[in-house]
């Protein structure tokens, strides 16, 4: 047996190995169980059919099936109970709603060791010919896919820093209508004019068109506009920050100064040339306008230190944005409205910010939760 | 951080696999590989990308890009064993050169 045979089973036992432990994973929903319970399908049937005589192109065929068990486990031994950021999901959960149906998939997170890893993993997010390989090959049919969200182990809990994920969140938007990929090739067959957006574009007067920097530059723009219909400028902020305002751009994203730029004219309604290219495609291929999608929230409940009553799915967003306007608020402010007679200091007001955001999301949630039940 | 993925890569080593399996006599894949090739021909005779049913796209077009004139001249609703080969070719080549 040749030895990449033996690797090919060495990969298959070491699967059989880590679904059997993944049996004591303790969930929140019956979803991620009854996924889990498809992959236990899907790895019995890979390993029904693997057959001594295969070749190269069935072994790779095999390996890329087995990645995907390993995968979906690697995400769902960090959406547990105990480690899933439930109230972040939730928010992320009701954004995705806008625009695709829910139902059809589980959002799930993996926890990185790497401050600011905050991204999704697409892999098997739009694939249709993958899922396509596991029904013919083993009749194994998945009804929900895996939303598959990397973020930092130490943010897990951070809610100001995931304003960040509103962002992640459309990559997985984009990819499920292919807005991106679609404009980038209506601009390579020159079905759509980019005269407009030459000044945020340079490189598309060139003769040979970079068609993969074009994507890139047009799913960040794309990205950040849908993060600003949900958390307004607070993705811009976050950018500057961990981007140190950069003025140049590079393959893979355009300048920090032009994506502000952009954000900021689409939240003041201001006209924009790049505003305008993606919102046409936008319109074009989901029926659905990017919009300005939370509510501004007015409270002393912050400062008072009680969680804020949420009242619609508008206000869930923008108590993130409330926790972040609290935040960069004078901190004397803080001590002096909160009318109890102690002084908390900056990281404590940073905890309780944190905290209050959690709750109050938490809370709406909870109530949504009962009042369902209660029909 | 904010980054984006290319997932194009893994969707041309699947429909290799799905070709790898038709020319071997395994039909099951014959819908789903014709139903790209219906597609990414419309698109190589000139229909707006806009209008075309989206799944896959990215997989359509560079069929498009890379095999514009095999399409042309190919019948997708019942390509032979012969036509699906020199796509896999076609294929294959445009994978070897984007990584050299």
């Amino acid at each position: 047996m040749l030895p990449i045979k033996r690797l090919l089973y060495l990969q298959l036992y070491q699967a059989e190995t880590l679904i059997s432990n993944s049996r004591k994973y303790n969930f929140s929903d019956t979803q991620k169980d009854n996924y889990l319970k498809k992959l236990e399908e899907l790895f019995k049937g890979i390993k029904d059919s693997i057959e001594r005589g295969f070749d190269d192109a069935k072994i790779f065929e095999k390996k890329s099936h087995l990645d995907f068990i390993f995968k979906s486990i690697e995400f769902l031994k960090d959406s547990t109970l105990n480690t899933i950021p439930f109230e972040v999901v939730g928010c992320l959960n009701k954004a995705m709603s806008d625009w695709i149906d829910a139902q059809k998939f589980i959002i799930v997170t993996s926890l990185q060791n790497n401050l600011y890893s905050f991204s999704y993993d697409l892999s098997y997010a739009m694939n249709k010919n993958f899922y396509q390989s596991l029904e013919t090959e083993y009749g194994v049919v998945f009804d929900q896919k895996l939303v598959q969200i990397n973020l930092p182990l130490t943010l897990s809990k951070d809610y100001l820093s995931s304003v960040a994920l509103y962002h992640e969140l459309g990559h997985f938007v984009d990819l499920q209508h292919s807005i991106t990929s679609t404009l980038r090739y209506a601009i390579y067959l020159k079905q759509v004019s980019v005269t407009d957006v030459l000044g945020y574009m340079p490189f598309l007067t060139a003769t040979d068109i970079d068609l993969l920097k074009l994507e890139y530059h047009l799913g960040e723009y794309f990205c950040d506009l849908f993060a600003a219909q949900y958390i307004g400028e607070t993705i811009g902020l976050f950018l500057q920050y961990i981007t140190s305002n950069s003025a140049k751009d590079s393959p893979t994203h355009p300048s920090t100064v032009n994506r502000i730029k952009v954000i900021s004219d689409f939240i003041n309604g201001t006209d924009n040339p790049v505003v305008n290219l993606i919102q046409t495609a936008v319109e074009a291929l989901t029926g659905k306008k990017m919009e300005i999608r939370y509510s501004k929230i007015t409270s002393d409940d912050f400062y008072k230190l009680i969680p804020y009553e949420i009242k619609s799915d508008a206000e869930l967003h923008g108590s993130i944005m409330y926790g972040w306007q609290v935040w960069l608020d004078d901190v004397g402010k803080f001590n002096q409205c909160m009318g109890y007679n102690v002084n908390l200091t900056e990281p404590t007001i940073y905890r309780v910010i944190n905290s209050l955001v959690e709750k109050s999301i938490g809370n709406y949630f909870t109530i949504q939760h009962w009042a369902k039940n209660k029909v | 951080m904010l980054m984006s993925h290319n997932t194009s890569d893994q969707e041309v080593d699947f429909f290799l696999s799905f070709l790898y399996n038709a020319i071997n006599g395994d039909d099951r894949y014959n819908p789903t590989i014709t139903s790209l090739l219906k597609d990414a021909k419309a698109l190589a005779n000139g229909t707006s990308v806009f209008d075309l049913d989206k799944t896959s796209l990215n997989l359509k077009i560079l069929i498009d890009r890379f095999a514009h004139d095999w399409l042309l001249k190919v019948d997708v609703d019942r390509p032979s064993t012969d036509d699906l080969r020199q796509l896999q070719q076609i294929i294959n080549d445009y994978k070897n050169y984007a990584v050299a």
